[in-house]
């Protein structure tokens, strides 16, 4: 969404992503990050969750919203479909998606892997071309993919295989006017050079669906670490809302609660008021910390003194890596 | 981070806050001198000199051994009277629990309007309000040969006493901070400006008034800064007419020679008005005032009119 912003010349206006084009590469990096409810024919997207409570609200709703519309849903995975996210405790007759093929859940075995059990590309890609041919046969309109790569860091020459298995999945989604993928991988058990390596292989990074955007604020649920972006302007009409999404936030989780304000545009005074009042009913001495506060906004906060703000902290920096 | 001055347990101390009334450079080292030394020679007490030159030099010339931060130049210190109140509660917690000894000499600008000199007089008479239990000692020079007479007669009418040549007396001209800042307050003018733009107030999100108030910032001169630092402050007025006033609400703006004005206005009547209301410093943002505080330092100067036909913030920003 375009946002109106305050001033006419803003540096960062560069930053809002969803308008990308050539002029904008200097300020953007040359991925899109697509929240979940956004994704489209073509994407084949990186999922690189930081727990599973971040898998859960990509694939979730990435399963459910292909299962109630007329798409088909292929997952890759050794885990029955009862347990797989988004398919838990749901109203959908499993068993009867599943015989109508609008559900394929593919064991690795059947899917990608050899007789002796080797991660086999050729094979991969093998498999994505026949479900994805036989779709539109079967009647759907489209194709959504899903897979989590993670197991493959541990076979030999993992971060090839990783690799090679996203070129064949790129090559059969992103040319593909009805097929979709997502790429999921933990994180937590991926080297930063296997992470950069992996970003470059996809042009769409998954994100979680904002919990509130009205135009003018958008609150999103982070993962590693754990909090809320904050995008847009904070005031007063909108304090209550960020009030919500954090005290959620700060109920499922113990320890520090990360605010990623990278692209706050402003925050009102009473806004700060909320802050500090949340921040002093953090369990166990926990902090806010506000991560990529940008200068112009940080002027406040260093005009009233950080002390002002018990348990309200600087964290990294603006301008470093997006989280 | 700790709020040092009124720890559980210990006794309020009261703040020492004299005028010192000099003349000429010998009259001047004659009581400051001693002053110093005697901050020296307790070591209770942390030392620190803010004052103009060519009186700063000459105190550092005569206390050789004394580490170089000790003494401010007063020309840079007093740049923003909100501000640097702020700036000395900060210096008096860090120094906790030494009690701040201050040769402090406030500057007087010949340049300065009405306006500007008066919130100076009322930053010396908040002094009194905002350290009285700091233990603080200050001594404030004066130079009765170069001040004209009307700083002279702010001085008495903000020091509970009064040093002059070798005598120190109790001040019977000196006023309460909060009456001398209500004296200050009626003294003030509220001329109606010949051209402005007007925006009213009509829902609850203040969004447009942002916009509005960022765009005419920027097309006014004001730096990327001051634009956003406005912004917020009208905004946190707006908020709060919004909650305590009457409508009808309404932002009025224009430019009076270097300034830019932002006046917001609401039909109530703020009944509980004080003429400290936000010049003292809140321990925290979570305490009463702390919004007109913050909005006192974003700007160059805040006047608040509570009157009988309504309630209005003028903010002021140098361009």
């Amino acid at each position: 969404m375009q946002r109106a912003s305050l001033f006419r010349h803003r540096a960062y206006a560069g930053r809002v992503r969803d308008n990308l084009d050539g002029q904008a590469m200097e300020t953007t990096p040359w991925f899109y990050e697509r929240p979940v409810s956004e994704v489209r024919p073509g994407d084949h997207g990186l999922l690189g969750y930081a727990d599973s409570e971040e898998r859960d609200r990509i694939v979730g709703p990435y399963v459910q919203a292909g299962l109630a519309t007329a798409e088909k849903v292929v997952y890759i995975t050794d885990e029955p479909a009862e347990s797989l996210p988004g398919l838990r405790r749901c109203s959908f007759d499993l068993a009867k998606l599943k015989s109508s093929r609008q559900l394929r859940v593919l064991s690795r075995r059947d899917a990608c892997l050899s007789r002796s059990g080797a991660f086999e590309p050729g094979k991969l890609a093998d498999t994505l071309h026949r479900e994805k041919e036989s779709a539109f046969g079967e009647g759907f309109r489209a194709v959504r993919v899903t897979m989590d790569s993670t197991w493959l860091m541990s076979q030999p020459g993992g971060s090839d295989a990783m690799l090679s298995c996203e070129d064949r999945l790129d090559q059969a989604i992103s040319p593909s006017t009805m097929a979709m993928g997502i790429c999921q991988v933990d994180v937590r058990r991926t080297g930063a050079r296997q992470l950069s390596a992996l970003r470059e292989s996809h042009e769409v990074l998954m994100r979680v669906d904002a919990e509130f955007d009205d135009g003018i604020l958008t609150i999103r649920r982070i993962y590693g670490p754990f909090g809320l972006q904050l995008r847009g302007e904070l005031d007063a009409s909108r304090h209550s809302h960020l009030s919500e999404h954090l005290l959620r936030a700060m109920g499922s989780r113990s320890g520090d609660i990360h605010l990623n304000v990278a692209e706050l545009d402003f925050i009102d005074i009473g806004g700060l008021n909320l802050l500090a009042q949340h921040a002093a009913a953090l369990p166990h001495g926990g902090s806010l910390i506000l991560d990529h506060l940008r200068p112009d906004v940080e002027n406040v906060i260093t005009m009233v003194g950080w002390n002002r703000l018990p348990r309200l902290r600087p964290g990294a920096r603006a301008g470093g890596a997006a989280s | 981070m700790t709020s040092p001055t009124l720890a559980a347990g210990v006794a309020p101390r009261p703040l020492q806050h004299r005028a010192f009334l000099f003349g000429g450079m010998d009259d001047f080292l004659s009581r400051a001198v001693p002053f110093v030394r005697e901050g020296l020679d307790d070591e209770d007490r942390s030392v620190v000199v803010v004052v103009a030159e060519p009186r700063l030099s000459a105190l550092r010339d005569l206390f050789p051994d004394c580490a170089d931060d000790m003494f401010i130049d007063a020309s840079a210190f007093y740049a923003h009277p909100v501000r640097t109140l702020r700036s000395y509660l900060e210096l008096v917690k860090r120094e906790h629990p030494l009690r701040v000894h201050a040769l402090a000499e406030p500057v007087w600008r010949p340049e300065w309007t009405a306006r500007e000199t008066l919130e100076w007089a009322r930053y010396e008479s908040l002094i009194n309000e905002v350290f009285k239990d700091t233990g603080a000692s200050a001594l404030c020079p004066y130079d009765t040969f170069a001040l004209p007479p009307q700083i002279l007669e702010h001085a008495r009418r903000t020091h509970p006493r009064l040093v002059q040549g070798d005598a120190e007396r109790p001040n019977a001209r000196f006023a309460a901070p909060e009456d001398f800042s209500a004296e200050v307050d009626r003294a003030r003018v509220f001329p109606a400006p010949h051209e402005s733009e007007y925006l009213p107030v009509t829902g609850h999100d203040l969004h447009e008034l942002r916009r509005w108030v960022g765009e005419r910032s920027e097309r006014h001169g004001l730096s990327r800064q001051d634009a956003q630092n406005l912004v917020t402050a009208v905004n946190e007025v707006a908020a709060n007419a919004l909650v305590h006033g009457t409508p009808p609400f309404g932002v009025r703006l224009w430019t009076e020679g270097p300034d830019l004005v932002c006046e917001v206005g609401d039909n109530g009547y703020w009944n509980t008005f004080s003429p400290l209301v936000g010049f003292v410093p809140p321990s925290s943002a979570l305490e009463n005032g702390f919004g007109l505080w913050t909005v006192r330092l974003l700007v160059d100067l805040v006047e608040v009119r509570a009157g009988w036909d309504g309630t209005f913030v003028r903010m002021r920003l140098h361009r």
